[in-house]
């Protein structure tokens, strides 16, 4: 009786132990949080992402959650370092152009030359096509392109007797005109001064106008020469007609309510978005006149040594990050997110998400597809806009739109680019002028120097 | 066991437990900065794995930066400029309040400490901003109705003035606190049998008043120098990242862009460490002062 007592224990401890066994040690594919990061920031387009983060659990079942972050554009930098230390990088991001080089060099990024292949090449807009094209492979795909514009009070413009101005000399006596005409005394041209991004959007834009660059044929750094001089010396002279109590501490969004009321008449930088600020801040001011007619985008003024104007053209790449400099994620996720990323990008550029994605901030989402220009055209917030959506599609099929920091499309490809991004160079060369600081001969000769001494630390800091 | 027994190993409880906390707490304060002083002697940067040995090189480079002087000059101003005014705002606040009585005196208490521990940093800065809006704000509109003068808060002649106001107007409650509390324990008497001896206002604060409070204010003086100096949050929102914060900002925002836009992660510790040590310096020479007050 003993005997079979024990026994039962024995047969009840072994059955017990297989089945918890059973249950720890089944073999499950491990289940990922997939993240993405984009720098928009409009509510409509992070539901549609999160939307498509819903189709993705469905379609992998490997993914058990999908996080979307909305990252400001300025802030994208910092936070990717601060996540790459604690071994947190999202699976897929927004990249700038002018960082993706760099990242490339580091071995963070995967090619995504099937999806490209997949959506289209050939359809995507040759413009902004190749933006994150390296050494033969694409290692990213622009989610849109949207691009940059000065835009103006049209109504006060032609109430002045003035035309929209195509020329540097033009634009500087229309300033001086507006300046006089207004009586304000509060400065009739808006200019961030508070966010060096867009102090150094300003100056590029100015200089591909003035048919100059800062990058010599070798990619060296080139500050000194007459084209540079001359935009910064444009740029300084434009100053005298900027709002004095506070252009040096104004943000880039404080412009588009600024331009609405009227307390400027010219922001020389405002995105596609700003129409949807137009709209809203002029229904609350008393007019006579609808938005789209009283807020108009200028063709960008030519410089004496330029044949055309030129824009900046916002077209961030989304990017698959390389899970493997990914400290925080186990061997075994790696490829599941990295899949999971390919899965995401497919969902996102499918015709009806895509447009539905374009279309929650018409204008600065301009489908990157050609063959939807049309369709997205149609949009009646974009029909009502039209003149803005026409000089954006203008400027781009005539290639008179480059990324960020740049003034030819080639200019991506210097290594160095974040680097001199980070240093600050270009945005204290323009700020030193604009203040009265310095002379434009020699804050583009402290620019210079201090080019030349970041490529000097970064070939020795290679070498070690 | 006997009473003597438990009564020694609770004392050697306690007290172990202390030690073990205070332990601990150091190693919390300790350890970052010995990593960070490590790290100012190499060359990491940001997406590395490794750096390399660079010695002195990152102090040497910063011993010739314009920027970096600069920055340390706008610290020293800030830091000071702004403890002075904190408690000086909160000394007079503290006075104000402490010869109320009643409900009405915590009510007012709680409501001035509002800006300190109710509002976040950035909700501050975006009211001053506001407040201080050359077209709009009450600050310039009532300025140009009431003299004629023109007030932008937020341009290079007056920047420093509002980065102090705002670090003032949110940081001045603590100081209040802490001197009200002092206030709170004088005897109501000592200042009775001044008066009767015909002493006026000031006498009694001389020397009644700032003899009780002086420790405190000293103490406010050395901690709120320290947080300032190392503040970033309100120096970033009101300089931003262009031409102020070239001009103006400390080496809060020096440290930040040298990190996190110029990737150079051993140079920003040095500058780091360059900041922590004078400030180090401060607590041991005021350490090795004789104890004036008690």
């Amino acid at each position: 009786m003993k005997n079979l007592k024990v026994l039962s224990v024995a047969g009840l401890v072994v059955a017990f132990s297989v089945l918890v066994w059973n249950c720890f040690t089944r073999s499950e594919p491990p289940k990922v949080v997939f993240s993405v990061w984009t720098t928009e920031s409009d509510p409509a387009t992070i539901q549609v992402m999160e939307d498509l983060g819903r189709q993705l659990i469905k379609a992998n079942r490997s993914v058990e959650r999908v996080e979307v972050l909305s990252v400001k554009w300025s802030d994208l930098s910092v936070k990717l370092q601060q996540s790459y230390q604690a071994g947190r990088l999202p699976a897929l991001t927004h990249l700038e152009p002018f960082f993706t080089k760099s990242f490339i060099d580091k071995g963070l990024l995967l090619p995504v030359d099937d999806i490209v292949r997949e959506i289209g090449e050939q359809d995507i807009e040759p413009a902004v096509r190749r933006v994150a094209f390296f050494d033969g492979h694409y290692y990213g795909i622009p989610q849109h392109y949207g691009v940059s514009f000065i835009g103006f009070r049209s109504d006060v413009l032609v109430k002045h007797g003035f035309q929209p101005p195509k020329s540097w000399v033009e634009m500087v006596k229309v300033a001086r005109g507006l300046s006089e005409e207004s009586k304000t005394g509060e400065g009739v041209i808006y200019f961030p001064g508070g966010d060096r991004f867009f102090v150094d959007a300003i100056f590029f834009e100015s200089l591909a106008s003035n048919g100059g660059t800062i990058y010599g044929p070798k990619g060296e750094p080139k500050f000194k020469d007459e084209p540079v001089i001359a935009t910064l010396k444009y740029l300084k002279e434009l100053s005298a007609f900027f709002p004095k109590a506070d252009w040096q501490s104004s943000s880039y969004v404080d412009g588009f309510p600024r331009l609405a009321r009227g307390e400027v008449l010219i922001n020389p930088f405002v995105g596609g978005r700003s129409t949807k600020s137009f709209d809203e801040n002029w229904s609350k001011l008393p007019g006579h006149l609808p938005a789209p007619d009283v807020f108009h985008p200028m063709e960008p003024p030519v410089g004496p040594s330029g044949l055309k104007g030129y824009s900046s053209v916002d077209c961030e790449p989304f990017v698959i990050i390389n899970q493997a400099k990914n400290r925080g994620i186990p061997a075994a996720q790696r490829e599941i997110l990295h899949e999971a990323a390919r899965e995401y990008l497919r969902l996102l550029y499918r015709h009806d998400n895509y447009m539905r994605l374009m279309k929650t901030v018409p204008i600065q989402l301009i489908p990157i597809f050609r063959s939807m220009i049309s369709e997205y055209g149609e949009d009646p917030f974009v029909l009502r806009w039209r003149l803005w959506y026409e000089q954006a599609l203008k400027m781009t099929r005539e290639k008179r739109v480059n990324p960020y920091f740049t003034t030819r499309g080639e200019d991506l490809s210097i290594p160095y680019l974040f680097d001199l991004y980070g240093d600050k160079a270009v945005t204290d060369m323009v700020l030193g002028v604009l203040a009265g600081e310095m002379t434009p001969e020699s804050a583009a000769q402290s620019a210079q120097l201090r080019a030349e001494s970041l490529l000097v630390r970064l070939r020795n800091e290679s070498s070690h | 066991m006997s009473l003597h027994i438990r009564k020694f190993s609770a004392a050697l409880s306690l007290g172990g437990g202390f030690f073990v906390g205070i332990f601990f707490l150091s190693l919390a304060g300790a350890i970052p900065f010995l990593a960070i002083t490590l790290i100012s002697f190499t060359s990491l940067e940001a997406y590395s794995a490794s750096s390399a040995w660079v010695g002195t090189s990152n102090y040497r480079e910063l011993m010739v930066d314009d920027g970096f002087m600069l920055a340390s000059l706008n610290t020293l101003i800030y830091a000071v400029a702004s403890a002075i005014a904190q408690i000086s705002l909160g000394f007079a606040q503290a006075l104000v309040v402490s010869r109320w009585k009643g409900k009405i005196v915590r009510v007012v208490e709680a409501i001035l400490f509002v800006p300190y521990v109710v509002i976040p940093s950035a909700v501050v800065v975006q009211i001053w901003k506001f407040l201080g809006d050359y077209r709009v704000g009450l600050i310039p509109v009532m300025g140009r109705k009431l003299t004629g003068v023109d007030i932008a808060l937020f341009s290079p002649d007056l920047v420093r003035f509002t980065l102090v106001l705002v670090s003032t107007w949110m940081f001045a409650p603590f100081s209040m606190i802490i001197i009200l509390a002092r206030l709170r324990q004088i005897q109501p008497s000592l200042y009775e049998v001044l008066t009767l001896d015909g002493a006026g206002p000031w006498s009694c604060f001389r020397n009644i008043t700032w003899p009780h409070v002086r420790g405190a204010v000293a103490t406010l003086f050395v901690l709120r120098l320290f947080i300032m100096a190392t503040k970033f949050d309100v120096p970033y929102l009101i300089l931003g990242s262009g031409a102020l914060s070239t001009k103006y900002g400390p080496l809060s925002i020096f440290i930040f862009e040298a990190s996190y836009e110029k990737l150079r992660y051993g140079f920003a510790s040095a500058a780091a460490v360059l900041l922590a040590v004078p400030l180090f310096s401060v607590i041991f020479a005021l350490r090795k002062r004789p104890k004036e007050y008690s």
